[in-house]
């Protein structure tokens, strides 16, 4: 159990040329689950193997408590990792692979060879792939060897677990299943868990703190709560939360936002010197979420937008509806399945307070 | 139309059906052409060895014949030259074990680390192994000479690494560049040393390639003439280095030199009889993905 301090952290590839990482730093508290999340190629991964030791930093500096581990061995960290592409070893079997890291001689005569089997059972028990013990990894699916690379970082109890996309592979209903596991064995062990996933649904349910990496910087780093609530940019706007937050062009006329250059919205004084202090240009971003949109009737005096239902998507119970306003496209979720249908004119609204204001220039949270 | 389409999709199927056995024939029938071109020499020669001096140099072929060891007792025991196959054996296992030791880690090594003109290095190596043997004949021939190792086995064995173990590294990290990174990564993040890793989590999955690559450099090492016959004594020189011995000034004994050729190409076909399972699977290597 360690925390894990990781300091302006810069990394390239091919001598330079490809920047994988800039700058990025963030601390992860002793016990904490914490999530780094981020589309493809944003340097989740390499985050990771620099935290494990697996490649050399360029710049910056990885602390685990208070001792500098940057230049440590990778088993002299005592991490596990799961790798997003399995890495199983190819000529033994699930129950061998599980067993490799108690086998390790570094800690030969830590454990028995019946409490290394007992281990491997119990762990293959808690992933569901106790039948597997004597398959080889080429006898298996995507998602029961994904489940074997975790359990063979689960198997130790090291100081800190990092788990690269490590149920990415499996199927809807066993990973919302793996997802609960892993947080009750995480907070069962308490130990210190560094999570990477593309999956914003999976970070906001599973972080006690995550980072919003793209194109190797950190956007923001905060609770899940904070980063859904208050996104410090339009990237972290759009990409958490499902489906994205509706972001709409806007400008500062009078007393009034005008959106799209359609629709008026009259704001307060107060609000609007607020905003002209802020903004470098003159351009705003206004960001609402699909969930804080509400569905009138065209003709109703609150509707600020008027258009035409383009797709209707029932989920349950609820559904999510794309209309068509002049070419700009808005969503809607609702918490009903009585949604309007497909060509309809509906009308849209939504009050001031459930808006994040954005610079359209510096994409940056206005406040 | 439904009916139709069966039709023509059955048609089909039996055209193909057809052609494939069509395909089959004619893979057979290379195959076996094939056999007869590798085989046939080597037949004869074995046939030769069986034959007296008479049948050997009649000018019509004698296809019957009583077969006699003599031969082969006059070759391997009367002169003693089965001692040259016990050469041969040391010499190739020598020469193989040592370029294995040396040659698989650096393979590791130009596979994994970042050597500063690794590429370069690597092609010189490789052209190491493209100069012909008569070039470095002479240098060896000296410099053996100097350290005393001239006549001892020690020349051949490390005259035979100038070509193997190019070939070994050469091969080998072919066979390394096809596993994954991280597998070495995972086992040392599991708490295994860069050479742990290397011998717990990735030398065994090269282990059908090193055995495919040895074989082949066993070969390479049993046929080398020219090192053989020049930097060795006749205690210590291979058997095939020594067959142009049987070659007299009254006639080149054709039935011996049969008989000793077929029993020094035993012991090769033994082994890769013995190893064929390995030696395809190390061939058709890259199929370790896990």
């Amino acid at each position: 159990m360690a925390k894990i301090s990781v300091q302006h952290v810069s990394k390239t590839y091919k001598g330079g040329e490809v920047q994988a990482l800039k700058d990025v730093s963030f601390e992860c508290e002793d016990g904490k689950f914490f999530c780094l999340l981020g589309p493809a190629g944003a340097g989740k991964t390499t985050t990771i193997k620099l935290i494990a030791g697996i490649e050399a930093i360029d710049k910056g500096q990885i602390f685990m408590d208070e001792q500098d581990i940057t230049d440590l061995l990778p088993k002299d960290r005592d991490v596990a990792v799961a790798f997003e592409t399995y890495a199983l070893y190819p000529q033994r079997t699930v129950r061998e692979n599980l067993a490799f890291p108690l086998r390790a001689p570094m800690r030969k005569g830590g454990m028995s060879e019946q409490q290394i089997q007992q281990r491997v059972v119990e762990i293959a028990k808690l992933l569901g792939i106790e039948e597997l013990l004597e398959r080889l990894p080429r006898q298996l699916s995507g998602g029961q060897r994904q489940r074997v690379a975790l359990g063979r970082a689960l198997v130790r109890k090291p100081k800190a677990y990092l788990l690269d996309e490590p149920i990415a592979h499996l199927d809807a209903k066993l990973r919302h299943r793996m997802r609960g596991e892993l947080r009750r064995i995480q907070l069962e062990l308490g130990i210190t868990t560094i999570y990477t996933t593309p999956d914003q649904l999976e970070a906001l349910s599973l972080a006690d703190y995550m980072a919003v990496l793209n194109n190797g910087v950190i956007e923001q780093v905060g609770t899940p709560a904070e980063i859904y609530n208050h996104p410090i940019n339009l990237f972290v706007a759009r990409f958490v939360g499902d489906p994205p937050m509706n972001t709409l062009q806007a400008k500062l006329d009078g007393s009034d936002l005008v959106l799209f250059g359609l629709a008026k919205l009259p704001v307060s004084a107060e609000l609007k010197t607020r905003l002209a202090n802020a903004l470098a240009g003159d351009g705003v971003v206004v960001g609402v979420r699909p969930k804080d949109l509400d569905i009138v009737t065209p003709d109703s005096s609150e509707a600020l937008f008027k258009g035409e239902v383009k797709n209707v998507q029932v989920l349950g119970e609820t559904s999510i509806i794309t209309v068509v306003i002049n070419a700009h496209e808005l969503r809607a979720k609702l918490n009903t399945q009585m949604a309007p249908g497909r060509g309809e004119r509906v009308g849209l609204k939504f009050t001031l307070d459930d808006c994040h204001f954005f610079d359209a220039h510096t994409e940056q949270r206005l406040f | 139309m439904a009916n139709n389409l069966n039709i023509t999709s059955a048609a089909r199927k039996q055209a193909s059906a057809h052609s494939r056995r069509l395909l089959t024939w004619i893979s057979y029938l290379l195959t076996g052409l094939l056999v007869v071109i590798f085989l046939f020499p080597w037949l004869w020669v074995f046939s030769l060895g069986f034959k007296t001096r008479a049948e050997i140099m009649s000018p019509n072929i004698v296809w019957i014949w009583t077969p006699t060891l003599n031969n082969f007792i006059e070759v391997l025991f009367v002169k003693g030259y089965w001692r040259l196959i016990i050469n041969s054996l040391i010499v190739a296992v020598s020469a193989v074990t040592l370029c294995i030791v040396i040659g698989v880690p650096t393979a590791y090594a130009f596979s994994r680390f970042p050597i500063p003109g690794k590429e370069s290095w690597f092609y010189m190596i490789l052209t190491f192994r493209m100069a012909p043997a008569v070039v470095l004949a002479l240098p060896l021939y000296v410099i053996f000479a100097r350290i005393k190792l001239l006549g001892t086995y020690g020349a051949p064995i490390l005259a035979h690494c100038t070509f193997t173990l190019p070939f070994v590294i050469w091969l080998m990290r072919s066979f390394f560049d096809d596993i994954p990174k991280e597998i070495d990564a995972a086992a040392m993040t599991d708490g295994y040393s860069r050479a742990e890793a290397f011998f717990y989590a990735v030398l065994p999955l090269v282990k059908s390639g090193i055995v495919a690559v040895a074989l082949f450099s066993i070969i390479f090492s049993w046929n080398e003439f020219l090192y053989g016959l020049i930097l060795t004594s006749d205690a210590t020189r291979p058997v095939a280095s020594q067959i142009p011995s049987l070659i007299r000034p009254h006639g080149t004994l054709w039935g011996e030199v049969c008989a000793l050729a077929t029993t020094a190409s035993l012991p090769v076909a033994i082994l890769i009889f013995a190893l064929q399972r390995q030696l395809v699977r190390g061939l058709s290597f890259g199929a370790v993905k896990g």
